[in-house]
């Protein structure tokens, strides 16, 4: 049986080797610039209207379980707490956090694959594919999402930990690893397979302290009941948890198909998903220990996205890509398996899932860096109208639908205790989503409208642009035109 | 660790980069309580004419047209009495677009103008179009007119996009 190594390669402090580690984070920032500057939307917004409950409340509110019956405390409520305590509405900061998170994250998925390939060259590899996978789109551009880039931040540096302590390191390196679990578990709920992954990493490395791993599943269970009966009011919605063979399939196919080759790349998925089959059975009979532990990494986190009933969501797989990143690394390792063949079916699925990756991951944080620009401009026209206009109602038409789902319907407004907004019952076009509590209450009604318009008490705005642009004697001139003749 | 180190320092320096600062001033005035100046034809691609598109107009694509939802309206001035054309004409240039024609061979559009129904016309395959019905009658002198046209299909909320999805618009005018 060949031995693992006792400790981490040591490596030289040369500076290629230097310039090496900078790689994943470069090709990180060519790709997903823009999320350094992407401003909040959507769920940011709940976010920051829980943390900005007078401190009693939001204290008590911590360890409640939110819309969905998560908990993650770390990631969302005590990140947005902290972050917006100190920097207010400055979204850079978090912005900032998220990178630097992920940045560390690229280091320790990078130490991780050198550990199992031996090689530095497949462990920067390994981090640069993972940082370019679409599945970090929405992480690196969306603070909401910043639970998955910690998580993985908390799962890696634990897995190492455990690493060292397997290979024979003190009881301490055992301890400290708990304590990061504990913090993924903080996180995100994936961590809950944590234990999963430290006896995979023990075993793939043929390490005895593997089943130490064992008695970690019992802070899983316990997490993982807690979680069940807090989602117990979750039934009919879409994070309905169901456990039926056909819905976990269903959702392997659609996440495995996903992972690969996402909508236009349909036609690359039967070569590539055909090239990642023989890989995995060639690579797995040769024992490549990256490739077992990498295709166990990118499984196990999956499963816990496996059983939502009616969500299935890209960014749910920001860690799993991390295991097919270090899975198509190590089929790299052509001295290892000796077959050319394997070497250049690896680079083909590399090649089609880097250039799928990053037509989708691109187009996921322009998308959001619109919505963030969209509602940060809607924020300051609707600020600098009330200052102009404090006593009447502010009317806003031309409100784009992605706008007012990312920005509006999430109490923006509310937010920065500015009040009496509302949209025109007219020049909108926004439907009513499937799903979503009823929109109505955030427009004024024909009736209102009129009358506010035409004595004087609302301004107007059209918002179907950077800058609101006030409309209030066009609107009055046009009332009839717009909503019918009076009386109707 | 010292990579590490050398990584965190350049974040900071980010955070003056111009991209983050705010790029517009954040609302436009109204020039002073003008009257409004209706135009009788609306490119929706003109600024001018925006707050013309009363409802169902999604946003401006290509610096040219706009998606429709299945209901839309626009008001229009129609041209001063002495200025009108006998008979005076509702003009609609469109386009169904494929996914239109293809899930509903085309598209059949009915319209009103002032609350008054005009004859509806249909539409077969995908294409550029042109919907025309006069509407002398239904257009008094002087008065902005409200002009309503529903499709008989459009692509449902979440099918193919968040948006509901009728036709392609360019341009309508009375004339």
């Amino acid at each position: 049986m060949s031995g693992p190594p006792d400790k981490f390669p040591a490596g030289k402090r040369t500076f290629p080797r230097f310039l090496a580690w900078l790689i994943p984070p470069a090709i990180c920032l060519s790709v997903y610039w823009v999320g350094l500057w992407c401003w909040f939307h959507t769920d940011d917004f709940s976010l920051l209207s829980l943390v900005r409950l007078p401190p009693d409340e939001f204290w008590a509110s911590m360890i409640e379980p939110r819309a969905q019956g998560t908990f993650r405390p770390l990631s969302e409520r005590l990140f947005f707490y902290l972050f917006h305590g100190w920097f207010g509405f400055d979204a850079f900061p978090f912005r900032a956090a998220a990178f630097a998170t992920h940045f560390a994250n690229l280091a320790l998925l990078a130490l991780l694959t050198r550990q199992l390939s031996g090689k530095l060259g497949l462990g920067v590899f390994a981090a640069s594919l993972w940082t370019i996978h679409h599945g970090l789109a929405y992480p690196l551009t969306w603070s909401s999402a910043f639970n998955q880039i910690l998580c993985s931040f908390f799962m890696l540096s634990g897995l190492l930990m455990f690493a060292r302590f397997a290979a024979g390191g003190g009881r301490g390196w055992y301890w400290a690893q708990l304590a990061a679990f504990v913090g993924g578990l903080g996180s995100l709920e994936t961590a809950v397979v944590y234990p999963a992954l430290c006896l995979a990493l023990g075993l793939v490395q043929r390490q005895k302290r593997a089943l130490w791993a064992l008695p970690l599943l019992s802070v899983s269970a316990l997490f993982g009941w807690l979680q069940i009966a807090g989602s117990s009011g979750l039934r009919g919605s879409i994070y309905a948890l169901s456990f039926h063979p056909e819905t976990i399939l269903a959702n392997l196919a659609w996440y495995a198909r996903e992972a690969i080759a996402p909508a236009q790349g349909a036609p690359y998925l039967l070569p590539c998903g055909l090239a990642l089959t023989a890989l995995a059975a060639l690579q797995l009979w040769a024992r490549n220990r990256a490739v077992q532990f990498g295709l166990c990494w990118f499984l196990v986190t999956l499963a816990p996205y496996l059983v939502f009933e009616g969500r299935q969501a890209h960014y749910y797989l920001a860690i799993p890509a991390a295991g097919l990143a270090v899975f198509l690394a190590g089929a790299l390792d052509w001295k290892r398996s000796c077959r050319q063949l394997v070497a250049a079916a690896a680079l083909f699925a590399c090649a089609v899932i880097g250039w799928q990756s990053l037509d989708l991951g691109r187009a996921v944080a322009a998308n959001n860096y619109r919505f963030g620009l969209s509602a940060r401009n809607l924020l300051t026209g609707v600020a600098h109208v009330r200052r102009l206009h404090a006593d009447k109602t502010i009317l806003l038409t031309g409100v784009a639908q992605s706008v007012f789902y990312s920005s509006v319907y999430h109490g923006i407004f509310r937010l920065a205790s500015i009040s009496d907004v509302y949209l025109t019952p007219d020049g909108n076009t926004i439907a009513q989503l499937p799903g979503y509590p009823p929109i109505a209450a955030h427009f004024a009604t024909a009736r209102d409208t009129r009358l506010m318009v035409t004595e004087g008490s609302a301004v107007v705005y059209n918002a179907s642009q950077a800058r609101l642009r006030e409309i209030t004697s066009q609107y009055r001139a046009t009332l009839n035109v717009r909503l019918g003749p009076p009386g109707e | 660790m010292r990579n590490a180190v050398l990584l965190l320092a350049v974040l900071p320096a980010l955070w003056a980069c111009p991209v983050n600062a705010p790029d517009l001033t954040p609302i436009q005035e109204e020039p002073g309580a003008a009257a409004a100046v209706l135009l009788s034809s609306v490119n929706v691609a003109d600024p001018q004419a925006e707050d013309q598109l009363l409802d169902g107009f999604h946003g401006l694509e290509n610096g040219a047209w706009r998606w429709t939802m299945r209901r839309f309206a626009v008001a229009l001035q129609p041209p001063p009495p002495e200025a009108a054309p006998e008979p005076m004409f509702l003009e609609m240039r469109f386009t169904v677009p494929e996914i239109i024609a293809r899930r509903f061979g085309g598209a059949k559009i009915m319209a009103k103008v002032n609350g008054r129904a005009l004859a509806p016309e249909s539409f077969e395959g995908q294409g550029e179009f042109l919907y025309s019905q006069e509407v002398s009658a239904a257009v008094p002198g002087g008065q902005p007119a409200r002009v309503e046209f529903e499709l008989e299909n459009a692509v449902p909320t979440g099918e193919v996009d968040q948006r509901e999805l009728g036709v392609i618009v360019t341009s309508i005018a009375l004339q």
